[in-house]
C-alpha cells in the first residue's frame, strides 16, 4: 500500500456509544507498532484520557473544546509535528468529541500540507444501539452526521436490544452503510489494519481466515495486467455491495497508463500516484468481504470488463 | 455634516451669544482643572463656557436657547473604539437565498435554489445558506459542482453549509472565479479536487471561500448603508459620541459618505480600511489608501487607518502566544503575517500618517506589532499617528509600560472580560495564570499609557454602558455571582477610558473627550448619577436622555428639546438590535 503516508483512522460516535472501550481496544491491538492517538474528552474532567494514559504513553489529549469545532488550527500543527516523528508513525488514531461531526476531521486530514504526509484510512462511527433511534433535535442530527461520514458503523451493545431493535435499526443506518455487530466494541483487525499485509500470506484467489475473526470476514486478491477505464472503475466502485468492506491495491489507469494507490472503504474511494516500480508487478486488489459473501464471481466479471480493450 | 455649510475658518464671523445654554446640571466634564460644573454654553458646535449660569448669563442672547437640565447628569460622549455594525446587520438585511430548513435534503435545496433563481430573474450570483453533507450521503449523492450544475448550470451559485467549513460552487461560479485544475490552494484552506484528474469538485473548504467571494458583486451600498444607519442610530442613543468602525471597503465608505452627506452619519467614525480579504474583498485597496480615503473625510468621517489581523483567536488557540498554550508541548498560535511583512507595513502606514489598527490577542502578536512600532518610531520619527492594539487580550507584564513608550493606544474589548457561560469556557481555553491578567486595563494605566474599550459588537454586546460598568466590576452584570475576572479598575478611570482617552484614540485629544471652552460640543445627558450608587447592576442600567455632538443634538429620548425649536435625527427609545441588551 502507499507505505510513504500514515494511515489516519477517525473514530466518531456519541456520548456513550463505546468510543473509548474501542480506543483501548486499538491501543492493544497495536502494541509494538508505531500508533498515535489523539483523544479529545468534552468536559473538564478529562476521565477518558486519564483510562487511556494507563495503556501507553503514546497518547495525545486535547483536553478542553472539541476537535472537530473548535481546535481545527490546533489539530492541523498537531498532526503535522506527528508526521515528523522518528521512527516514523504507522497509524495515527484520532478521537472526535462525542457531540462533534467528524466532517470537520476528515476535512483538515486533505489540507494540503497534511496530503503527503497521511492518508485518511477510514471513519469508524460506534453507534449505541440502545440509544441511537432515541435521539431527538440536534442531537440526532449530530448523530445522523456521524453516521454518513463512516466508512464502518460499528454497530455497539447489540445484546442489550431485540432482534426487532435491531433489524429497525439495520434499516435506519440505510442500505449502503457497512454494519458491523459488537456488543463490547469488538473491532475484527481485518477491518481496521492493513488489509494488503494480511493478504501477503495467502495464495491468490484462495478465501483464506483473516485472523481471529476469519469466521467473520473472507479476503481475496485479485491480480490482472493491463489498464483499467476510469470511468468504468469509478462505476464499479460505487456498485460494490455493502458486504465489501475494503478494496485496497494497485491500479494502471487510463490512456496514459497510469499507476495509482486505490483505497475503497465504505463507500469512499481514493486514489493517490505510485511510482513506476510499484506497478511493475502488474495491478493488485485486496477485498475484504463479509464471511459467506457470494458475489466474488460478480465483482471479478465488473472488474474485468473495466479492463481497457475488453470492451 | 450638520444642515448646512457652517464651516468655519480663521476670519469666519462669529456671533456675540452662545445658540444654546444648557443649565442646572450636574456636569461632570473629565477636566481636571474643573472636574464639575452647573452649565455650558454652545456656539457654532463649540463651547464657548463651562461653569454656572451666572457666569455664563453674559453669554445668553436674545436667540440663545436656555435648557434646564433639572439635576440631570452631563459628561462628555462615550468613544467605542471597535465595532462592526456592518458585520453584525448586513447579512440581515441583505437578500440572500436562505433555504429555513435544519437539513434540507438535497431535493429541498433543490427546490430553494429553483424558488430563488425565479423570484430573481437574470443571469445574477445566486449566494445563500444552509446545506448539510449528511443529507447528500443518505441520498447517495456527492455534493460539488457536478449536483448543484444538474440544478443549475447557467447562473453562478455559491452555498454555504451549517457547518460553515465548506462552500459548494457550480461550474459556472468556479469560472467567473478563475479556478480550474492549475489554481494553487490558499494558504488557510484548499479546494476539494478530483484526485485522478485534478479538477475542483466544487467544494471550497475553509478560506477557499474568499477566492469565490472575490468574484461576487459585493454587499450592496443600500444594504450596507442601513445596517450602518441602524447601528448609528443605536450608537446616539446610548451616548456615543465618536466610533471606529473596524473594517471598511470602498463599497462601505460610500455607505457612510452617502449617510453623512444625509446628515445621519450622527457619530463621529473612524474607519479602518482592510488590510486582508479575509473578512471581505477589499478593491482598489491601494486606490483608497495612497489618497482616494480623503475623498470621504469630513468632520464625521474619516478613513485614516487599516485594520490587520495579527493572528486568531481564542477558541480555536489560534492567537499567537509567547509561550506553548495550556496542554501544548510547542503550540504556540498563528501569526497570520511574519513579522517582516507586519514591520514594513506598519513603518509604510505610519509614514502616510495612517492608523494601523492590529487585532492582536495574543501576547506574541502584541509583541510582535510593538516591536513594528518601536522600528516605526525609529525610523520616521513620531510621525504624530497613534497606533491601536486590538483587544490586547493577553499582554506580557513586560509589555505595558511600551504603550506610553511608542505611544500606543491599547484597546480592549469587553467580550469576556467578565464571567458569562460563553467567556468563562471559551477564555479558560488560556488557562488559569493568564486568565487572571486578562484584559489588563489596569496594567496599562498604571504603567501610564492609554487604554481604551471597542465593544467588537457582533462577538459583545454594541451597549457602551454594559462595557463601562463591567470595565469597574469585572463581575456578571446580570446577577450576583461573585466570579472576577482579571483587575477591576476605579469608576473614575473608566469613565477617563471611556471618554477622554477615546478622544486620545481618535487622535480628536484637542477638540473632544472632555467639556472645556473651546472644544466640541460632544456631550450626553443621562438619567442617573454615576456616582450614586454602587455599579454593579446600576451603570449598565443607564438611559441616556440628550447626545450632543458638535453642538448639533443628534438624540432627544423624550423630544424634550423640540419645544424649544431644537429637533434632534433620533427620537425616543434605542432601536432594539440585540436579543440582550
Amino acid at each position: 500500500m502507499d507505505k510513504q503516508r500514515i494511515a489516519v483512522t477517525v473514530v466518531s460516535g456519541f456520548l456513550g456509544a463505546g468510543k473509548t472501550t474501542l480506543l483501548n481496544r486499538m491501543v492493544r491491538r497495536a502494541d509494538g507498532s508505531r500508533l498515535a492517538v489523539i483523544v479529545n474528552d468534552f468536559g473538564e474532567l478529562n476521565i477518558d484520557a486519564a483510562i487511556v494514559s494507563e495503556v501507553t504513553d503514546a497518547v495525545y489529549s486535547l483536553q478542553n473544546g472539541c476537535i472537530c469545532c473548535t481546535v481545527q488550527e490546533d489539530l492541523l500543527a498537531q498532526l503535522a509535528s506527528l508526521a515528523q516523528l522518528q521512527p516514523r508513525l504507522e497509524r495515527i488514531v484520532i478521537e472526535c468529541s462525542g457531540v462533534s461531526d467528524p466532517q470537520r476531521i476528515v476535512q483538515t486530514l486533505a489540507y494540503p500540507q497534511l496530503r503527503s504526509h497521511m492518508q485518511l484510512d477510514m471513519v469508524i462511527t460506534v453507534v449505541d444501539a440502545t440509544r441511537h433511534l432515541q435521539l431527538d433535535g440536534e442531537y440526532a442530527r449530530l448523530a445522523r452526521a456521524q453516521v454518513a461520514t463512516a466508512d464502518l458503523l460499528l454497530l455497539n451493545k447489540t445484546d442489550l436490544v431485540s432482534p426487532e431493535e435491531l433489524q429497525t435499526l439495520r434499516i435506519a443506518l440505510g442500505p449502503n452503510a457497512r454494519v458491523h455487530a459488537s456488543v463490547q466494541a469488538e473491532l475484527p483487525d481485518a477491518l481496521w489494519l492493513d488489509a494488503e499485509q494480511q493478504a501477503h500470506t495467502v495464495r491468490p484467489l484462495t478465501p483464506v481466515a483473516t485472523g481471529d475473526h476469519g469466521e467473520m470476514f473472507s479476503s481475496r486478491l485479485w491480480q490482472a495486467s493491463g489498464r483499467l477505464d476510469i470511468e468504468r472503475l469509478r462505476a464499479w466502485l460505487r456498485a460494490l455491495p455493502s458486504e465489501v468492506f475494503r478494496v485496497k491495491g494497485l491500479v494502471v489507469l487510463g490512456d496514459n497508463a497510469n499507476a495509482h494507490w486505490l483505497q475503497h472503504v465504505g463507500s469512499r474511494s481514493q486514489f493517490s500516484p505510485a511510482t513506476g516500480e510499484a506497478a511493475a508487478a502488474g495491478m493488485r486488489l485486496v477485498f475484504i468481504a463479509r464471511r459467506g459473501f457470494e458475489g466474488w464471481q460478480v465483482l471479478e466479471q465488473g472488474l474485468s470488463e473495466c479492463l481497457l480493450g475488453a470492451d | 455634516m450638520a444642515v448646512t455649510d457652517n464651516f468655519t475658518s480663521t476670519h469666519s464671523a462669529v456671533g456675540q451669544y452662545a445658540d444654546l445654554i444648557l443649565g442646572n446640571g450636574r456636569i461632570y466634564t473629565q477636566n481636571p482643572a474643573q472636574p464639575w460644573a452647573e452649565a455650558v454654553a454652545i456656539r457654532g458646535g463649540k463651547l464657548i463656557g463651562v461653569g454656572n449660569l451666572a457666569e455664563l448669563e453674559s453669554l445668553k442672547g436674545p436667540n440663545t436657547v436656555s435648557h434646564d437640565l433639572d439635576g440631570a447628569f452631563c459628561m462628555p460622549g462615550l468613544h467605542d473604539m471597535h465595532t462592526h455594525p456592518d458585520l453584525a446587520l448586513a447579512p440581515r438585511y441583505s437578500d440572500d437565498l436562505d433555504v429555513g430548513i435544519e437539513d434540507p435534503t438535497p431535493e429541498q435545496l433543490r427546490e430553494a435554489i429553483l424558488a430563488y433563481a425565479d423570484a430573481h430573474p437574470g443571469d445574477g450570483w445566486i449566494y445563500g445558506q444552509y446545506w448539510v453533507r449528511y443529507t447528500f450521503r443518505e441520498a447517495g449523492l456527492t455534493p460539488g459542482r457536478e449536483w448543484l450544475d444538474s440544478v443549475m448550470p447557467d447562473r453562478p451559485v455559491a452555498l454555504l453549509d451549517r457547518m460553515w467549513g465548506t462552500m459548494m460552487v457550480n461550474s459556472r461560479a468556479l469560472e467567473l472565479a478563475g479556478i480550474d485544475r492549475s489554481t494553487s490552494d490558499p494558504r488557510n484552506g484548499y479546494l476539494e479536487r478530483d484526485e485522478l484528474t485534478g479538477e475542483p469538485t466544487g467544494l471550497m473548504i475553509d478560506g477557499a471561500y474568499a477566492m469565490i467571494h472575490a468574484a461576487m458583486p459585493p454587499t450592496p451600498v443600500s444594504v450596507l448603508r442601513r445596517a450602518y444607519r441602524d447601528g448609528v442610530h443605536f450608537q446616539s442613543s446610548r451616548g456615543v459620541t465618536a466610533s471606529k468602525y473596524v473594517h471598511v471597503c470602498e463599497q462601505r465608505l460610500q455607505a457612510l459618505k452617502e449617510l453623512d452627506d444625509s446628515g445621519e452619519l450622527t457619530v463621529r467614525i473612524e474607519a479602518a480600511i482592510s488590510w486582508q480579504d479575509d473578512i471581505f474583498p477589499v478593491r482598489r485597496r491601494w486606490e483608497l489608501l495612497s489618497g482616494e480615503r480623503h475623498y470621504y473625510r469630513s468632520a464625521r468621517l474619516n478613513a485614516n487607518a487599516v485594520k490587520f489581523h495579527f493572528d486568531g483567536t481564542v477558541e480555536p488557540k489560534s492567537s499567537f502566544l509567547l509561550t506553548p498554550w495550556p496542554q501544548e508541548s510547542s503550540w504556540r498560535g498563528k501569526l497570520n503575517l511574519t513579522p517582516e511583512h507586519i514591520t514594513d507595513m506598519v513603518v509604510d502606514m505610519d509614514r502616510q500618517g495612517i492608523r494601523v489598527i492590529a487585532h492582536c490577542t495574543g501576547d506574541g502578536a502584541s509583541d510582535v506589532f510593538l516591536d513594528a512600532v518601536a522600528e516605526a518610531r525609529r525610523r520616521n520619527g513620531f510621525s504624530g499617528v497613534r497606533h491601536q492594539c486590538a483587544h490586547s487580550t493577553l499582554l506580557h507584564p513586560g509589555n505595558l509600560p511600551r504603550f506610553k513608550a511608542l505611544d500606543v493606544i491599547a484597546e480592549f474589548s469587553p467580550a469576556a472580560w467578565y464571567p458569562t457561560p460563553f467567556a468563562s469556557g471559551a477564555r479558560s481555553g488560556y488557562g488559569q495564570e493568564r486568565l487572571n491578567r486578562i484584559y489588563d486595563f489596569k496594567g496599562v494605566l498604571e504603567a501610564g499609557g492609554t487604554a481604551v474599550m471597542g465593544t467588537d459588537w457582533p462577538v459583545a454586546s454594541i451597549d457602551p454602558w454594559l462595557a463601562l460598568e463591567t470595565m469597574i466590576t469585572r463581575q456578571n452584570p446580570w446577577n450576583d455571582d461573585p466570579a472576577c475576572f482579571g483587575e477591576p479598575i476605579s469608576l473614575e478611570q473608566a469613565l477617563r477610558v471611556i471618554t477622554s482617552n477615546g478622544a486620545v484614540a481618535m487622535g480628536l485629544e484637542k477638540s473632544t473627550g472632555s467639556l472645556e471652552v473651546g472644544k466640541s460640543a460632544d456631550l450626553i445627558v443621562i438619567d442617573r448619577d454615576l456616582f450614586a450608587q454602587a455599579p454593579r447592576n446600576y451603570i449598565h442600567r443607564t438611559n441616556v436622555l440628550l447626545t450632543f455632538v458638535e453642538g448639533q443634538l443628534v438624540y432627544d429620548r423624550h423630544a424634550t428639546l423640540a419645544t424649544s425649536g431644537l429637533n434632534a435625527v433620533w427620537q425616543g427609545e434605542p432601536p432594539v438590535l440585540e436579543g440582550k441588551a
